[in-house]
């Protein structure tokens, strides 16, 4: 019983000095004693070692679970960096389609677009007495486009002659005003002017300094197929658009 | 030490463990790092370490350490460390970079077991072959260091006759091997 003690506590690393002094002269005298002190001390490193094989195995399960994470995280990062990468990309190359279509429809929108010439009311050099109508075609004529709104909106009221409309408009276009022009143009196609197989054309220009390519090809269409003004040149700018 | 990380430790359950082993795992790593060992050296080193901290948890060492558990762990790691360092100075001459070290992490020494001895092999096929009832007996008396009336406390054994006739018997079917 007093040998169990002494070799309990000396594996436990917890003799005392006296005990120690004890053990010692059993280990030296007592044969039977020191062999299963011999015996245990291999049974204790055996058992810590498995005991400890068996930890580190969960220890590796451990480390690759980590590594796994951290792999994923890297993997995620990288995957946000090229997700945000392509949308930065798209983004630039919209813009630039978009520059570059813009640049192409105004464009042909300057090469096709002149105001219609004033055919309506022939200028005479030299009029002194100029009334109403004399002046707005003759600021029409002269480029003063701003007047000449003025002046025709204010014949219209008074004179109701739809080619005031088509004029307005004509000059509406030339100021960048195409949304304003678009129900002028509108309002004169449904009038039996003389100038109405005009309207169409101008329509498709108003279209066109907006950008809004499907009317503009609608109103270029009507223009070809009304085959009396610019069906040539509608035909021509269907094709580029 | 802190009382629940401690009773983490000691416990069985893995994901504690596990929350543990990760919790100083990136800090050691940089720690490591200052030393110019690579992280596959460094990673086994931590684990050798969070193995020795477990195993003096279980054997009721740490019970009245004062430093926290990331102190002892760190202290345990950086005596390894040093050891890799001397090793590595033996093939390569290496430029100390031990000025540079935190000093108020302590090292802590972990003596290395040797190699097992033949007997000691045979001893450990033995104890494989036996049942997981031995097994459990004389990891709890030898490995975490319980003594009979507390292995009684920890198993479902009735009393301190049953686990001592028991480890009697493991022990004598593991004697009775090598006298075959």
């Amino acid at each position: 019983m007093e040998k169990e003690m002494l070799l309990e506590k000396y594996l436990k690393g917890k003799l005392t000095i006296k005990e120690k002094q004890g053990f010692e002269i059993l280990l030296k005298t007592d044969l039977m004693f020191r062999k299963e002190v011999e015996f245990q001390k291999d049974v204790k490193r055996v058992v810590t070692l498995e005991e400890d094989e068996a930890f580190r195995n969960v220890l590796y399960d451990f480390e690759s679970e980590a590594q796994a994470k951290e792999q994923k995280k890297i993997f995620f990062s990288y995957k946000w960096l090229i997700v945000a990468a392509s949308i930065i990309l798209l983004f630039v190359l919209t813009y630039f389609f978009t520059v570059y279509q813009t640049s192409k429809i105004q464009e042909l929108y300057s090469e096709n677009f002149k105001p219609y010439r004033n055919v309506t009311h022939p200028i005479t050099r030299g009029e002194e007495f100029a009334d109403d109508k004399t002046k707005a075609f003759l600021a029409y004529t002269k480029g003063e486009y701003k007047e000449s709104i003025e002046l025709f909106t204010k014949l219209y009221t008074s004179g109701k002659e739809p080619y005031y409309l088509f004029y307005k408009a004509n000059a509406l276009i030339q100021l960048n005003r195409a949304t304003e022009a678009i129900p002028l143009l509108q309002e004169h196609l449904r009038s039996s002017d003389v100038l109405s197989d005009k309207s169409n054309w101008y329509l498709a220009m108003s279209y066109l300094q907006i950008e809004d390519i499907e009317k503009a090809k609608r109103a270029l269409n009507l223009v070809v197929k009304n085959k009396t003004y610019k069906t040539k040149q509608a035909k021509k700018l269907l094709d580029a658009l | 030490m802190d009382k629940n990380a401690l009773k983490d430790l000691q416990s069985n359950d893995r994901l504690k463990l596990k929350a543990l082993y990760n919790l100083y795992r990136e800090e050691f790593l940089n720690f490591g790092r200052r030393y110019n060992l690579d992280q596959g050296l460094l990673l086994d080193i931590y684990q050798d370490s969070f193995l020795a901290l477990r195993k003096q948890a279980l054997q009721g060492k740490l019970d009245t350490i004062d430093a926290s558990m990331k102190t002892y762990l760190f202290g345990i790691t950086k005596y390894k460390i040093y050891d890799q360092l001397k090793r590595n100075k033996r093939e390569v001459p290496y430029e100390s970079n031990l000025h540079i070290v935190n000093e108020e992490i302590l090292e802590i020494k972990i003596e290395e077991e040797p190699q097992l001895t033949e007997r000691q092999l045979l001893l450990r096929k033995y104890l494989k072959e036996l049942g997981e009832k031995c097994r459990q007996v004389l990891t709890l008396f030898y490995y975490r260091g319980l003594n009979i009336k507390e292995i009684v406390e920890y198993t479902n054994y009735n009393n301190e006759n049953v686990v001592k006739a028991q480890k009697s018997r493991c022990l004598k079917a593991l004697r009775q091997q090598f006298k075959r």
